[in-house]
């Protein structure tokens, strides 16, 4: 299922000079599949961060679909604190164990990781849901994913929560 | 030349602590001058012109010049930051060009031209450092940013929003002068633009809290520098002691919305016996206050040694009648008090004066855990002689005139008492009691309702004397049911619910705010509960179920910004963290390998061990769920 080859001990292999390209556009929150648009619902409505959160997505079976990343602190990079299944169907699990409870600016891909987290510090600053299609080339084999994230902030610790929609591996 | 300076700024020329200053006095005090140095030999400076002006002894004269050219060098050796600073070297050069023409107070009407110039150089120098407007404008603001909470209610922190943004846009309305009035212009631009920042940021360090999220934020990352050079330009706004310079210029009334923006911060226990606890940094200002008071003492007592020997003798007096068991308390007591009183007198001023008394005497009440509500109790107490000699006068039959006075005193004084916010079970016995004398009992349920009352009647006298009860005071809570027979199957229910909550408050305990907050949630739900089964109350009782909502609501909100601030961020980023390993371990699909390798071991075909594999997963789903 991995998508991803890390040539750590292949010291023959060359990274493919293809640039990974991020194409994020924003969609209305309409537009998200249920569970997604049920998840920031439930956002909205418990609006401050608690354990309840994660107890509700556990109760109804959606952890597996979201990623978290939280910050422990002001001017502290987000780190991946939670990987959903569908991150991980796209990105692999060696790269999971390799992020979890790094700075998402630690993730390899880079490029990406940055377009991704503009979102997510959009979703922080407006306190409020969003959602994008993704399209993703150049990490790995294409793929296009949706998104719904919601963000907090809480005297500078900020935390993101992701509802990933994977919707074609090419 | 280090250490001469290091040691003239330290020791002897410093002038007494602001704060202390602000503590004995209450008024502004001014932070320490960036070019307090150079002021300060530059008036050592004029004292000596001024000694040799008057005219002394040839040995002294000799002494005098000697010590007026030490300060010129000392002066001309330090690198001015100010206005002031520049002014003091250009008044050392003045005197020293031409001395026939040298008169401190200005050049003589013929002096040359360059005199003149070089006079005015002098002054316009010292005019450099005025940036008040923009400053004070700034402070303003800054201070506004100090009270807002984020967590305290949508509402009330739109407003405060505003509020600051009106204040910010005052400081962009100045013309700033200086660097400080430039930085403090940018700072506040940078608060338009980006929001306030957050309280950490205000306690710990007033730069900007806005951080750049990524390193390719090349504007976040150019406005930071900015901002930060800015307010290096200004010893007096930046610097080691900034904050605390801040707190020492602020008049009383912006303490105290400092202390309230604390007070806020820090509000409720989560649980009654967790220690209330002050930031460091009040703790500080407490030790500091108690060492400037003791200071006065001490003072004090060398100025006026027989006063003080009197009250020493008095005070013994006193402490031999305290039985001995009381003595450690009232020790503990004195100790907290010499320098928690002032604070405190001063604090609640403060507080009172921007509209949040009442919140910081109830904090107060809760970290000292002494009841509260004397104002309340006194009014309950002037309350209950009104109306014994109202009663008094319509039974002997006085003038019309008299009994209407009287009844005006009641009136207005059940007024205050219900605008005042009850923070003790006490307090709220007071209230009750004003409602019950509202409820209009007649002759024979004065003492309480009878058996065939109205349930609304009732129902009030019951929670007054609950509050009684659980206040310590003597009380005597009645039976709400009359008897099954005359009671609806439904009414019966909510009578019911009414007793449990009497069961409740009763098993509240003892009379802290807390059990206080509950208290009112409770009677809040009596009054609905006998709302909804009909029973009339006056609209008193409605202003005061309104009253203790917006106090249960407080409380409430306090409790959960505690709880938020506390905890609730980080476990939930454990509860997320939990998951993380199970997930990473958990393949959904199982892999090539691992179907052969399956399906092999118990000898089944590869779809039956998938089959088997996708009913586990589900499986696990399941249990991980539960």
């Amino acid at each position: 299922m991995t998508v991803l080859s890390f040539p750590t001990t292949d010291r023959g292999a060359q990274r493919p000079a293809i640039r990974p390209e991020t194409t994020i556009l924003r969609l209305t929150l309409a537009e998200a599949a249920d569970w997604q648009q049920t998840i920031m619902a439930e956002c909205r409505r418990q609006r401050v961060l608690t354990p309840s959160l994660p107890a509700y997505l556990k109760r109804e079976g959606l952890m597996d679909r979201c990623t978290f990343l939280s910050s422990t602190g002001p001017g502290e990079p987000l780190c991946f604190r939670h990987l959903g299944i569908p991150t991980l169907s796209v990105l692999g699990r060696a790269w999971g164990r390799s992020v979890l409870n790094q700075p998402d600016e630690m993730d390899p891909h880079v490029e990406f990781a940055h377009s991704v987290g503009a979102q997510y510090a959009e979703t922080i600053g407006a306190g409020e849901a969003i959602f994008n299609r993704v399209t993703v080339s150049g990490v790995g084999r294409p793929f296009v994913y949706t998104h719904a994230l919601y963000g907090w902030e809480v005297r500078g610790r900020r935390a993101v929560l992701s509802a990933v929609d994977l919707q074609t591996l090419h | 030349m280090q250490s001469e300076t290091e040691n003239t700024a330290s020791t002897a020329e410093r002038k007494p602590l602001p704060l202390r200053d602000a503590l004995l006095a209450g008024t502004a005090v001014t932070p320490p001058h960036p070019d307090a140095e150079i002021l300060e030999l530059a008036r050592q400076r004029r004292a000596v012109i001024d000694a040799m002006d008057v005219g002394v002894e040839d040995d002294e004269v000799d002494r005098l010049e000697k010590e007026w050219l030490r300060l010129d060098r000392r002066i001309m050796d330090i690198e001015p930051k100010t206005g002031a600073g520049l002014a003091a070297q250009l008044a050392v050069v003045w005197r020293g060009l031409d001395p026939a023409d040298g008169y401190e107070d200005g050049p003589a009407p013929k002096s040359r031209e360059e005199r003149q110039w070089l006079w005015k150089a002098k002054e316009n120098a010292a005019k450099l450092d005025d940036d008040s407007a923009t400053l004070d404008a700034f402070r303003e603001f800054l201070l506004a940013q100090c009270g807002w909470v984020p967590a305290w209610s949508d509402e009330v922190s739109g407003a405060y929003s505003d509020h600051c943004d009106a204040l910010a846009m005052e400081v962009m309305a100045k013309e700033p002068t200086t660097a400080a009035g430039f930085a403090a212009q940018f700072y506040t631009w940078l608060h338009l633009q980006h929001g306030a920042p957050s309280e950490d940021d205000l306690l710990a360090d007033y730069s900007p809290s806005y951080k750049p999220e990524h390193a390719h934020f090349a504007h976040n990352q150019a406005e930071r520098m900015i901002v930060e050079r800015a307010f290096r330009m200004t010893e007096a706004i930046r610097g080691e002691e900034r904050f605390r310079s801040y707190l020492r210029q602020m008049d009383g009334a912006a303490l105290g919305r400092m202390l309230d923006a604390t007070a806020d911060a820090t509000k409720l226990p989560a649980e009654p016996e967790r220690q209330y606890s002050f930031p460091d940094w009040m703790m500080e200002l407490v030790a500091e206050a108690d060492a400037a008071i003791m200071a006065e003492i001490a003072a004090s007592k060398t100025r006026n040694p027989d006063k003080w020997a009197e009250q020493d003798r008095q005070i013994t007096d006193v402490w031999c009648r305290i039985p001995e068991e009381r003595k450690e308390a009232e020790i503990r007591w004195l100790e907290f008090g010499v320098a928690e009183d002032r604070f405190h007198r001063m604090a609640m001023t403060f507080a009172g004066s921007i509209g949040r008394g009442d919140q910081y005497r109830r904090d107060l009440y809760r970290m000292a855990d002494k009841g509260g509500d004397a104002d309340l109790l006194d009014l309950g107490r002037l309350h209950e002689d009104a109306v014994r000699d109202a009663d008094a006068v319509h039974a002997i039959a006085r003038p019309e005139a008299e009994a209407e006075r009287l009844n005006d005193r009641i009136s207005s004084l059940k007024d205050r008492i219900f605008a005042t916010e009850a923070t003790t079970l006490a307090g709220l016995a007071v209230q009750l009691a004003a409602l019950w004398d509202l409820q209009g009992p007649t002759l024979e349920e004065e003492n309480g309702p009878l058996e065939d009352s109205d349930i609304g009647l009732k129902a009030v006298w019951n929670i007054w004397q609950t509050a009684r009860k659980l206040s310590g005071q003597p009380a005597d809570i009645r039976p709400i049911v009359r008897g099954d027979d005359d009671i609806s199957p439904e009414n019966r229910a909510d009578l019911q619910a009414i007793s449990a909550i009497y069961d409740q408050l009763d098993a509240v305990g003892k009379a802290s705010v807390v059990a206080v907050a509950r208290a009112t949630i409770h009677i809040q739900q009596a009054v609905s509960i006998a709302q909804a089964i009909g029973a009339e109350f006056p609209e008193a009782l409605a202003g005061v179920a309104k009253m203790m909502r917006a106090d249960a609501a407080l409380l409430e909100a306090a409790a959960n910004d505690q709880r938020q601030d506390a905890d609730a961020f980080a476990d939930t980023v454990m509860a997320f963290e939990a998951e993380a390993p199970a997930t990473l371990a958990l393949p959904l699909e199982p892999t090539g390998r691992m179907i052969d390798a399956g399906a092999g071991a118990a000898g089944i075909t590869p779809e039956q061990f998938q089959a088997a594999y996708a009913a586990a997963v589900e499986a696990l789903k399941l249990e991980r769920a539960a």
